[in-house]
């Protein structure tokens, strides 16, 4: 099976998480073939769709295009029997940020915050998932393909920053969590996300044993991040996790596709 | 009178609207005009103008509906005070969900009963937070006739298509008498300037949508009513001048200009008066913030810097590099 994984930053979990899947040599993993293709930041916002194929407008996105998946400049859509989106601007931190003025029923009283009705918060969100790259590139692809489509979002942040949140953007992981929130935001997330990604493809929820206190990702996915990926040995790269995260990732991926496959089959 | 001044003044009093809908904003056309109209039930953020229009945000101060209807204004007022509270208002949808029979239409349907009475004690503590903090409030009128509960007089916005009613409750459409546009009015006067002394109720006549002649009767009645309460109660004001004003610019093509020439009219003492005044040429504007100079620049770039070194190291974000390492 040749998978094309598209994706921002975040595709570089998933690529370390990859090679050590291949180094173990378990012959699950034989017959599928990642082609991986990455753009920093919203990178993927400056390509077009153009004969079958994804083509960056930037020299620079061909470029790392190049780099990452062995020497092609754009994406062959006929080439592959599915496709991985990964990252592109879908995260958490969304509904964090709404969570700072406003509740939704379910949530913990706070007479500071508007109440929504749990139906417009989550008409909003989705709405808002929907205009995010994640989305729009599920929906390029989706126009132009029929193959199994599947959407992993940005991870949650690492859980060392609950406790060091003066010293670091503070999205109100902590706040959240305290107030007992946490588990209900992240049903949100995954069901608005989900909601978003429907018409195009299929969305694949960070895998449960990554997570802590719903909203945050376990210490041992993001140790050593900042030098693997960010390449500053700092350790403050709390957005950002290793390749034990993606070796997490890929079980769920490929029973994703299977079940996308199965549905298209049927 | 000088037109500035009393901008500065109307921007030190905190404005309420009650009662609005996308449709017919007096709020939206008092923001359009400059003035700063609070609003209790804010919308999210980047939230948009189909959503903003769909579950009535920004419409008036509270997500109340259009209202309109004097009886109607008053027994909200009560109900956020505790003062009233309606029996049969949770009413249900074809499907059986619930919904808020007094605002219908602004939030979806709910499976769970309890979510939709949550969301009206938010909305009713809300306006209750408003009214007590509140300098001026505008009103805007539009209705003479209202949907009525039989049952307990409880006046609705009107029937929903397809709506199950509770038991009990019988909807009956019913036209106030003088003397209950009267009562109903006193008695709203005497709970708001109770609830916040020295408030100003500004009246609003709107114009029907529909020309239709009973629509026009009622504005006619309302007009002359509310004329009639501006010269008799403390704080009340109206005038027509305004009326048709604030009608001009909630239409979507209202002409600019209306806008600030309203926000000089709306905090005058005089209308009329500062109509004259309006013609003569604008002054600057004190509230605006003065011409900057290179010190003031200077001063923004180091607070700016200030504020960084205080925030501490950022958690990096990184994403330029962190691809091109993973695959080295």
């Amino acid at each position: 099976m040749r998978l094309c994984v598209i994706g921002n930053s975040h595709l570089a979990a998933l690529k370390l998480g990859w090679d050590a899947l291949s180094r173990a040599g378990d012959p699950a993993w034989a017959k599928v073939t990642p082609v991986f293709f990455g753009a920093p930041r919203d990178g993927m916002r400056q390509v077009r769709l153009d004969d079958g194929c994804i083509v960056p407008a930037r020299k620079d996105i061909g470029e790392q295009f190049a780099l990452m998946s062995g020497g092609q400049t754009r994406i062959r859509l006929g080439d592959y029997d599915g496709f991985v989106l990964v990252g592109l601007n879908v995260s958490i931190k969304r509904i964090l940020r709404l969570y700072r003025t406003h509740l939704w029923y379910g949530l913990a009283d706070d007479p500071r915050k508007t109440l929504l009705h749990s139906g417009v918060a989550t008409d909003f969100l989705t709405e808002r998932y929907g205009s995010t790259l994640l989305v729009q590139t599920a929906a390029l692809l989706r126009g132009a393909v029929s193959a199994p489509i599947v959407a992993l979002a940005e991870p949650f942040w690492a859980s060392w920053v609950r406790a060091e949140r003066d010293a670091k953007p503070d999205y109100g992981w902590d706040k959240a969590i305290s107030a007992g929130d946490a588990a209900a935001l992240a049903g949100m997330f995954r069901s608005t996300v989900t909601a978003a990604l429907a018409p195009h493809a299929s969305f694949v929820p960070q895998p449960p044993q990554t997570v802590e206190d719903g909203i945050l990702t376990a210490a041992p996915y993001n140790k050593d991040a900042s030098r693997l990926i960010s390449g500053d040995g700092g350790g403050t790269d709390a957005a950002h996790m290793n390749g034990a995260f993606g070796a997490a990732l890929w079980p769920l991926l490929r029973q994703a596709l299977q079940s996308e496959t199965s549905v298209a089959a049927a | 009178m000088d037109p500035s001044a009393t901008r500065v003044q109307m921007s030190n009093r905190r404005i309420g609207v009650l009662g609005g809908d996308p449709q017919l904003s007096v709020a939206a056309a008092l923001r359009r005009a400059g003035l700063d109209v609070a609003d209790a039930e804010p919308p999210p953020k980047q939230m948009n103008d189909a959503q903003l229009a769909r579950f009535g945000f920004a419409a008036a101060s509270v997500r109340a509906g259009r209202l309109g209807d004097v009886r109607h204004l008053l027994q909200l007022v009560q109900e956020a005070t505790g003062e009233r509270q309606p029996r049969h208002w949770v009413w249900k949808d074809a499907a059986g969900r619930f919904f808020d029979g007094l605002r219908p239409g602004l939030d979806p349907a709910s499976a769970d009963r309890a979510e939709v009475e949550s969301c009206r004690r938010a909305h009713l503590a809300a306006l209750g937070g408003l009214l007590a903090q509140l300098d001026d409030l505008v009103l805007p009128l539009c209705r003479t006739a209202g949907v009525f509960d039989a049952a307990d007089g409880t006046v609705y916005p009107g029937p929903v298509p397809g709506a199950r009613l509770p038991r009990g409750c019988k909807l009956v459409l019913a036209a106030h008498s003088l003397a209950d546009l009267e009562a109903d009015f006193q008695a709203l006067h005497a709970c708001l300037t109770a609830l916040r002394p020295g408030l100003r109720l500004h009246l609003v006549v709107l114009a029907p949508p529909q020309p239709a002649p009973e629509a026009l009767a009622a504005r006619i009645t309302l007009q002359t009513l509310a004329a009639d309460w501006a010269g008799r109660l403390h704080g009340v004001r109206h005038d027509t001048i305004l009326d048709a004003l604030i009608g001009r610019l909630a239409a979507p093509d209202a002409d600019p200009r209306l806008g600030p020439l309203l926000a000089r009219l709306f905090a005058a003492e005089d209308v009329a008066a500062a109509l004259v005044d309006a013609a003569a040429p604008p002054r600057t504007d004190p509230t605006e913030a003065p011409a900057t100079t290179p010190a003031d620049r200077r001063a923004r770039r180091e607070a700016r810097a200030k504020r960084k070194k205080r925030a501490g190291p950022d958690a990096r974000v990184v994403c330029e590099d962190e691809l091109l390492e993973a695959f080295s």
